[in-house]
């Protein structure tokens, strides 16, 4: 996905958008269920449906850790859009000093 | 029926950890495009946790504390049970589980329970039905398949003894179905017993022994190893372990659970295992050299001993020196152990004379001429040999055997390629007729049965100079009975007519006598000469007509021989015959026929038999 406008100057936004995924992420690694699946297992519980709810949560902690990857990916890739908005834009900024340099020196001389 | 077992108060801490984690996920919020499909999957998991399974645990709770969950009518002595017994006796509640569909993963507590269950000791009573053998069946098949599950088993088995010798009793008290099942159990035990516990050094070359086999039972022990995996050394020394602690008394018993009660004995149980694999036979056989009662005396099935001591001596797998220290220690032990061996002694399964000639039918060379490469004297072999030959069984039982090897018996290269005579061979051909000869005269055995081992020596002797004197090495014993035996029963009618030897008809066999040492002398004689002759002619070395010239009809009964001693005239007439062949084959043919002439018949020798 295209993060924003072609346009941008700055990747300030971008670089919000992937502390606001970073957070989310950060939520979802605090979460306690991989201390559920302990809970549910063999200590508490045993027989058919117990399993079937520790296969099941089970999965949910595979799920919720994929979750988790995606929006760290998802930030990753915008901080890194935001890096070349920056870096052309510190280009553009120097190339315009030197012009602006060059330009007044052919004024005073 | 499938059941659910559950800690109530475990349970609640299961609902409120299943609350406090659809809360977090609760919280997690993005609305940023790139979080889309990952805030999907979160809610949903959410909802898994929200919709389904809280409401599942509370429920199980709410009901608990409203009513006293239904009791359940476990069966204390149903193995399938037994799990769930014992959870019971803990506290834990115990219900009919909502869903009996899904099939259930073992969990350690239950392996480890099921461990402790078995090794209680009362088996009887948990698998007395085929249904409990089966499930326990496929319970251990589970376990083995996970080593953490094989731990859990073990620490719940603990003494790992007294688990093989209740399994051991079980088996041999169990009807033959009940039986099988048991058998098919034993293995997985095995496999268990084996993953739980170090048992030694690996590799090809290590010789380990699984130390329990000197603790349990010997027959549980055999029923042990019957299932580990091992090299033909190590199943040797197990085996021999195992049977020398049998033949002992036990420390703490009268006897052992196998001695004097139906069924078979842990030597019945062993010696299929090493007749299955040769080499461990021959190796176990070696071993037993030192202590033969634990191949004598630890059975009553006869034919087992035997089909052990053949397999184990089978030239096929020893060496002469081997097969030497094997029968020579066995012999000595079955003579002395003959008063007491035999079907008629109380116990007793077998005679000691049942099993001396067929064992001694491959090697009757090493009684006589090859004595001294078994380490024992001519004498010592000769006598071993006439005590086979004194007992009709053990005559008749050679006899059979040596009808059975015939086929064997052209495998010896009588002529290299070179051209010279493997004289040894040769000579130990007739020193074994020699020492036969004089055996059947000295111990005035004169009837069909010697005749039978004459007729077989015969044939073996006919074998045996047709590769004498073949072009080839070897001469296969088809090819020789398709072109001697015709020429020498046909041909030559004075063989059957005057000597009184036949081709190996067992009729003929039995009714024709040969009753006189010199006659039989004699009569080998000409039948190897022929025999070389015939090869001849076979190969177009020497002319058919050779065949014809040999005239011995007007001898008539060499018992009534008027003219001299018959050994002395056939030696004449077969020593002038082959005079007239000298120039008529190769040298090679023709100093082979005179190596089979004085090696048979010689002057010493018939000056002996006329003497």
């Amino acid at each position: 996905m295209k993060a924003m406008g072609a346009t941008q100057t700055s990747g300030a936004p971008l670089r919000a958008r992937a502390q606001w995924l970073r957070s989310a992420a950060t939520q979802l690694s605090a979460r306690d269920i991989d201390m559920l699946t302990v809970r549910a297992g063999s200590d508490t519980w045993v027989g058919p449906t117990p399993q079937q709810c520790l296969d099941d949560l089970r999965r949910i902690s595979r799920e919720l850790s994929a979750a988790h990857d995606e929006l760290v990916a998802a930030a990753q890739r915008l901080d890194a859009e935001a890096d070349v908005i920056d870096a052309a834009a510190r280009a553009a900024a120097v190339a315009a000093a030197a012009a602006e340099r060059a330009k007044h020196t052919a004024a005073l001389s | 029926m499938a059941y659910m077992g559950y800690d109530p108060e475990r349970v609640g801490w299961l609902r409120d950890a299943l609350r406090r984690n659809a809360d977090t996920l609760d919280t997690v919020r993005c609305n940023d495009p790139l979080a889309i499909s990952a805030i999907a999957r979160v809610h949903a998991c959410r909802t898994s946790i929200l919709d389904v399974w809280l409401p599942v645990v509370s429920a199980l709770l709410r009901c608990d504390a409203l009513t006293s969950p239904p009791t359940l009518h476990l069966d204390p002595t149903d193995l399938r049970d037994s799990f769930w017994l014992s959870i019971q006796a803990t506290g834990w509640n115990v219900i009919t589980d909502p869903d009996g569909t899904t099939h259930t993963r073992l969990t350690r507590a239950q392996a480890h329970t099921l461990g402790e269950t078995l090794a209680r000791g009362d088996l009887s009573a948990w698998v007395d039905t085929p249904e409990e053998l089966d499930w326990l069946r496929e319970q251990l098949q589970t376990i083995l398949d996970s080593q953490v599950l094989v731990a859990a088993f073990a620490t719940g088995v603990g003494d790992w003894a007294w688990l093989f010798d209740v399994v051991t009793d079980e088996w041999r008290l169990a009807a033959p179905g009940r039986q099988v099942q048991i058998e098919n159990i034993i293995p997985l035990l095995a496999g268990a017993y084996v993953a739980a516990t170090p048992l030694g050094p690996a590799g090809p070359a290590a010789v380990w022994t699984p130390s329990i086999i000197d603790v349990i039972e010997p027959s549980a022990a055999a029923l042990l190893i019957r299932s580990l995996p091992a090299t033909a050394t190590q199943l040797a020394q197990w085996c021999d372990q195992i049977l020398l602690r049998w033949t002992t008394q036990p420390v703490d018993r009268t006897s052992w659970a196998d001695v004097g009660v139906p069924g078979p004995t842990t030597a019945d149980l062993l010696f299929p295992l090493l007749i299955a694999r040769s080499p461990a036979g021959a190796a176990f056989l070696s071993a037993a050299a030192d202590h033969p009662q634990i191949v004598f005396a630890t059975t009553n099935d006869g034919a087992l001993v035997n089909h052990l001591l053949l397999t184990g001596t089978d030239p096929s797998v020893v060496s002469p020196e081997q097969a030497g220290a094997i029968i020579v220690p066995m012999i000595r032990y079955l003579r002395e152990a003959e008063p007491w061996m035999h079907s008629g002694v109380l116990g007793g399964g077998f005679d000691a004379h049942d099993l001396v000639g067929p064992l001694i039918a491959p090697w009757l060379p090493f009684m006589g001429a090859r004595a001294e490469d078994w380490d024992w004297t001519y004498v010592d072999g000769d006598n071993a040999l006439r005590w086979v030959l004194k007992d009709g069984t053990s005559m008749d039982a050679l006899v059979i055997a040596l009808d059975e090897r015939q086929n064997q018996l052209a495998s010896t290269p009588m002529m290299g390629l070179d051209g010279r005579i493997n004289d040894a061979a040769l000579f130990e051909l007739a020193t074994m007729f020699a020492q036969f000869n004089l055996a059947f005269r000295d111990e005035e055995i004169n009837d069909a049965t010697a005749n039978r081992i004459w007729i077989n020596l015969t044939l073996q002797t006919i074998n045996t100079v047709s590769s004498l004197v073949s072009a080839r090495a070897t001469v296969p014993w088809v090819s020789v009975a398709s072109t001697v035996i015709p020429y020498v029963a046909n041909g030559s009618e004075w063989l059957a007519t005057n000597i009184g030897w036949s081709p190996p008809d067992e009729e003929q066999a039995t009714a024709v006598a040969m009753p006189r040492f010199g006659d039989r002398m004699a009569a080998t004689a000409v039948v190897a000469v022929a025999a070389g002759v015939a090869q001849l002619v076979a190969e177009g070395r020497l002319d058919p007509a050779a065949t014809e010239e040999l005239h011995l009809g007007d001898l008539g009964d060499l018992g009534d021989l008027g003219e001299g001693c018959a050994p002395r005239v056939v030696e004449e007439r077969l020593h002038d015959y082959l005079q007239t062949l000298k120039y008529r084959t190769d040298p090679a043919g023709f100093n082979a026929l005179e190596a089979v002439l004085t090696t048979f018949m010689n002057p010493a020798a018939t000056s002996q038999a006329c003497r």
